[in-house]
Order: C-alpha cells, then structure tokens, then sequence
C-alpha cells in the first residue's frame, strides 16, 4: 500500500512545479493531519485505485486549474457560462468527476489554503450546535465528515447533484465516521428542487 | 531561429514575467532555480512564450517540462 513518501515520488516524476510546492506544503502538516493524509491515501487505494492513479487523479485537478487559469488569462472569461455545460462535462461525467473528486480531497492536505481553511472549518464545527446541519455540494464528503464528527447537530444532511459524489460521500462517511450516534445521511438530487423546503 | 536565439528570447520573457532584470537561465534551469516560479507565474510563462513564438503548448508539455532546455526544445519545434 503506497504512502504519502511514495505519493510525493509519483509527482515527483511528473511535474517539476508540483514537486516544488509540495516539499514545502506538506512539511505545514501537523501529525494528526499527516496521520489523516497517509489513511485517506490508504482508503483510496482500497476502494478506488493504486497510487499512479491516484496521482494522475490529483494531476487532473491541478492542470484542470492550470488550463482554466490560461483560458482566462488568454479571453478574460470562464470557458463554462451555464450549469448546463458544467452538469455535462463535470456532474454527470462519471469517470471525470471521480478522478476529480479523489484529487479535491487529497489537495485539501496538500495544498496550503486548503489546510488553513480546513483547521479554520474544525475550530469552528465544534463551536455549533443545533438541529439540521445541511451540506450542498459535498464533493467526496470531507468536510461532511469534519461536520458528523465535530459539531453538535441533531441531525446532517449532505445533498449533490452528482451521482458519484453522493456514492463518494456515503463510502467515506462509512468508514471514516467516528461518532456513531451521529445521524446522517446523503441525497443525490438538485438542491434547487426542494421546492416545498428541506 | 537557433536554440540559442530562442533562449535568448526566453529569457528576456522570463524577466518580465518575474519582473527580475538580472535574472539568467540556462538550459539547465528548472523551478527550483527561481523563487517566484510557481504552478500560477508557470501559467503566466507559457502564455507569454505562447504569445511571443505564436504557438501553442498542449496541456501535459505545460506540466511536463522539466527545465528550460525541454521548454526550448519544445519551442524550436514548433516555429
């Protein structure tokens, strides 16, 4: 089972930039979060697939932003104007949206910002408490599960669009849930057809 | 144009996007040369070149070149 060493020596072959900025965002990992980052690695690998792929998942992510970060230099717009072209290309391309996932969440260990955002998101998870805890957009359910694990609501919700993220949530959640009296559940559905409310 | 032309004129590009007048490269240079040079001033290199030469990089060169000789390489096939 490959590990965040073996991880890094993937993108070490592939891209000189990455290779840069990773020796120096990993070292900001505290060892809870590094014991997090080598888990999540190993349930990838479990259920998704080996380390290469997984490294190719987070090179999608990286020159998706690197390709979209040039069209816009080059036409001043965003090459996608509606949730048409995003739900065909993105939402419902199940394959894409897989990789894309797995790469979102290993960047939310890898990539600076995200770290910052992620420890700002657990201090203030704890903080909250109350009745319905609702997530649009789950992704793979990262913070989702920041939320079931942290915070103190009666009940959580995560909904999404995307069938493969809905499937991801529910497979993290599942084996990374440690608080078994949460009550929790994921929907696959158009957050914008809740027309008679939540 | 030569390799050596083409350097030449990268590296007058490489100033600019860096904003460095001092800076020299070298074939064998490589982000972890240049402070500044990241995954964003990367993207704002290759559509500099791109719009200097008028060609066009393919998304896995953008990520795959290893120092500023493959960059060159590149370049010199293309124009």
């Amino acid at each position: 089972m490959g590990t965040v060493s073996d991880f890094f020596e993937e993108v070490k072959k592939r891209d000189i930039q990455q290779c840069k900025y990773l020796e120096s965002s990993l070292k900001m990992l505290n060892p809870e979060e590094m014991l997090m980052l080598e888990r999540i690695l190993e349930f990838f690998q479990e259920n998704y697939c080996g380390l290469t792929e997984l490294a190719e998942a987070y090179f999608q992510v990286v020159d998706n932003i690197r390709e979209e970060t040039k069209y816009f230099l080059e036409t001043g717009k965003y090459r996608n104007s509606s949730y048409k072209e995003v739900a065909e290309t993105v939402y419902f391309n199940e394959s894409y949206m897989e990789r894309y996932m797995l790469g979102l969440v290993l960047s939310d260990y890898m990539w600076t910002q995200h770290v910052y955002m992620t420890r700002w998101l657990k201090e203030r998870l704890v903080k909250i408490k109350g009745k319905r805890y609702l997530e649009v957009g789950p992704g793979f359910g990262y913070y989702f599960l920041l939320a079931v694990n942290g915070a103190g609501f009666e009940e959580y919700r995560a909904v999404d669009v995307s069938p493969k993220s809905a499937e991801g949530t529910e497979k993290f959640l599942h084996y990374f849930c440690r608080n078994p009296k949460a009550k929790w559940s994921v929907e696959c559905k158009n957050f914008f057809e809740y027309a008679g409310g939540i | 144009m030569d390799k050596k032309e083409i350097l030449a004129r990268v590296n007058e590009i490489f100033k600019e996007v860096f904003d460095d007048e001092t800076l020299v490269i070298t074939e064998e240079t490589t982000a972890q040369d240049i402070e500044d040079w990241d995954s964003f001033e990367h993207i704002n290199l290759i559509v500099a070149i791109e719009q200097n030469f008028k060609i066009k990089f393919v998304m896995e060169e953008v990520s795959g070149m290893k120092n500023v000789g493959e960059m060159i390489n590149i370049i010199a096939g293309r124009i």
